[in-house]
């Protein structure tokens, strides 16, 4: 148990940056509205903005009773009880879990103020700053850019580097190209107010126009359908929940990627197999039984013991049932003679499954040049199932049924996904256009944290306004519910903005002018 | 071509800096200029000295802004980073 002691205060977002900033200088005379007593002698604090983790620690000078001083920051503007002296913010990322009080109590949530001791030695770790992480060349690159005064994104300092390798630059010449390049990056930016919802939206439907609507089958050795061109375009912005071709491509491990042998026997455990494919069901109505008669070769074919199908039988519900067996054939009899049984046990016998990640019809191993590997590509998906598996590389496994991936990987791999479908669909095609309008396409269906279409069941019926909802779909029912109760439309919006006749907010609509007094 | 440097608000608001505007977006060049030139099309004096044959109000205008003489400039939101 250590004496050291902490004091920790919750604050907001917005003190703690001009803490820090201001810290970097010199000391900062920080006036909280609490009373602290005399007797406590601390050197450190840290702050708190969430409750539950600390974002900043820093080391106290003095503490001393509220006098009036030049140069201080409130915590509240009413009713200052205490100046503390900080020296030397930091940001640090600490749970408060791991303090409790100095009469021992453990402490969960911080809502005022508290003075805390650490609960055993702990080491506090320094917030990570990602541009740390870089290789030094692009770091000097990127300060050497801040200096002038322009905050360039990484990949451009990563490819000037690669330049200033290339061709030899020498420092002064590196200089003016950096200032060339941070110039002309920043004439690119996308002016504030630009319709990019619109261009985005004629960026993707022009391509669109040159789409085939017709569906192509995957032409090889497997022959896999997969949804190509308009329809599958369609199925993404729509958000469907699942795909008419969901589809996965399951990267093996390092171990397995160069064997063949391997690469098809995990094929095979993936494959579901009902009992269908290997055997022949037999239904008879005068004695009120099912047969299954089960085919040797196939069973060898799909590596299946007689053993695995008689256990899953057994776990099926089937105790009301007789199951008798005798050699490769298994006979269900029913206690009771009821033709709506006796088909209810015949559906649910077809579509038994006996071996295989459910949802996975087929999977099939093919041989990929450029990567040089064994790579298995299935029909049907099922994510989280696979990713599970021994053998398999979970990094790279992807599918093409985004629902599923918004539950497994999250939103923000969901979003990734929408942006590489939609790329590859047009690149199929032989279109290109460039990724941003995607982007912003990916952006608006996932900005809530869940994939929503873009028509009327999704984002486009979500809007504020009611003249912009009216004109999109569904005329009369948007209106009269809104006569209904009394909704008022903003006038916020480019759609209504335009059937009231008013300039509408974007581009020079959105320009305010102001008088401007020559002295 | 056009150029509008820095404008320095602080003297026109009494304290109350809004932002410094260092460049003109697009947008905002169409409306000063078109307001402007509103303005000269319903009588309002030029402030700067013109060529007697140049009698188009955009055209006038368009000079105007170059030589940095309307008085009229453009109030951005505060967070705007432009």
């Amino acid at each position: 148990m250590t004496t050291q002691q902490i004091l920790v205060w919750k604050d907001t977002l917005k003190k703690v940056s001009e803490i820090i900033q201001k810290a970097k200088d010199s000391t900062v005379c920080y006036c909280v509205d609490y009373d602290i007593p005399s007797n406590i002698k601390v050197k450190e604090g840290m702050i708190t903005v969430s409750g539950k983790t600390f974002v900043v620690r820093f080391k106290i000078s003095s503490i001393k009773p509220y006098e009036n001083q030049q140069g201080c920051i409130f915590k509240k503007k009413d009713n200052p009880r205490t100046c503390i002296e900080i020296s030397k913010a930091e940001e640090i990322q600490e749970d408060i879990v791991k303090y409790e009080e100095l009469s021992g109590m453990s402490i969960e949530k911080i809502d005022t103020y508290s003075i805390l001791r650490p609960k055993e030695e702990i080491k506090i770790e320094l917030k990570e700053n990602p541009l740390d992480k870089l290789d030094p060349e692009v770091k000097s690159t990127y300060d050497l850019a801040l200096k002038i005064g322009y905050n360039l994104p990484i990949n451009i300092c990563k490819d000037l580097v690669t330049v200033k390798k290339k061709y030899n630059v020498s420092e002064k010449d590196y200089h003016e190209l950096i200032k060339a390049t941070a110039e002309k990056y920043m004439e690119n930016l996308v002016d504030p107010y630009e319709a990019v919802g619109i261009v985005g939206a004629q960026s993707i439907g022009e391509p669109g126009t040159q789409m085939t609507m017709r569906t192509f089958h995957f032409a090889g050795i497997a022959e896999m359908d997969v949804t190509l061109g308009l329809p599958r375009l369609i199925e993404i912005v729509d958000a469907r929940k699942t795909p008419s071709t969901p589809s996965m491509t399951i990267y093996l491990d390092e171990k397995i990627r160069n064997n063949e042998e391997k690469a098809r026997e995990l094929a095979s455990k993936i494959e579901t197999t009902t009992i269908t494919d290997i055997a022949d069901l037999e239904v008879n109505t005068t004695e009120m039984y099912v047969k299954i008669i089960l085919d040797k070769e196939k069973l060898k074919e799909r590596n299946l013991q007689k053993e695995e199908i008689t256990s899953k039988l057994k776990k099926m519900k089937l105790q009301k049932y007789e199951i008798e067996e005798d050699g490769y054939e298994i006979k269900i009899t029913l206690d009771e003679p009821s033709y709506k049984k006796l088909y209810n046990l015949s559906e649910s016998l077809k579509s038994l499954q006996v071996k295989g990640v459910p949802k996975i019809r087929r999977a099939i191993v093919k041989y990929d040049d450029k990567k040089k590997e064994w790579v298995i590509y299935t029909q049907g998906s099922n994510l989280p199932a696979v990713l599970e598996m021994d053998g398999i590389d979970f990094a790279r496994t992807k599918t093409n049924d985004i629902m599923e991936i918004a539950e497994t990987l999250g939103i923000e791999a969901a979003r990734q996904a929408i942006i590489d479908e939609s790329i590859s669909t047009l690149q199929e095609a032989g279109l290109h256009t460039d990724t941003r309008h995607l982007m912003l396409v990916a952006d608006i269906m996932t900005y809530d944290g869940t994939v929503q279409a873009i028509g009327r069941h999704g984002v486009s019926g979500k809007k504020a306004s009611v003249l912009a909802r009216a004109a999109f779909e569904i005329t009369s029912k948007h209106l009269l519910n809104a006569g209904l109760i009394g909704e008022v439309d903003k006038l916020n919006g480019v759609a209504e903005n335009i059937i009231v006749g008013q300039p509408i907010t974007l581009g020079t609509g959105a320009v305010n002018l102001i008088y401007k007094r020559g002295d | 071509m056009l150029t509008a440097d820095s404008i320095d608000l602080m003297n026109n608001f009494g304290g109350n800096a809004h932002m410094i505007v260092k460049k003109y977006t697009k947008y905002e060049k169409a409306r000063i200029i078109g307001a402007r030139a509103l303005q000269i099309s319903m009588g309002a004096p030029i402030l700067v000295d013109i060529p007697k044959d140049i009698i188009d109000p955009v055209k006038i205008a368009l000079i105007e802004l170059e030589n940095d003489a309307i008085p009229m400039t453009v109030k951005r939101k505060k967070r705007s980073t432009v």
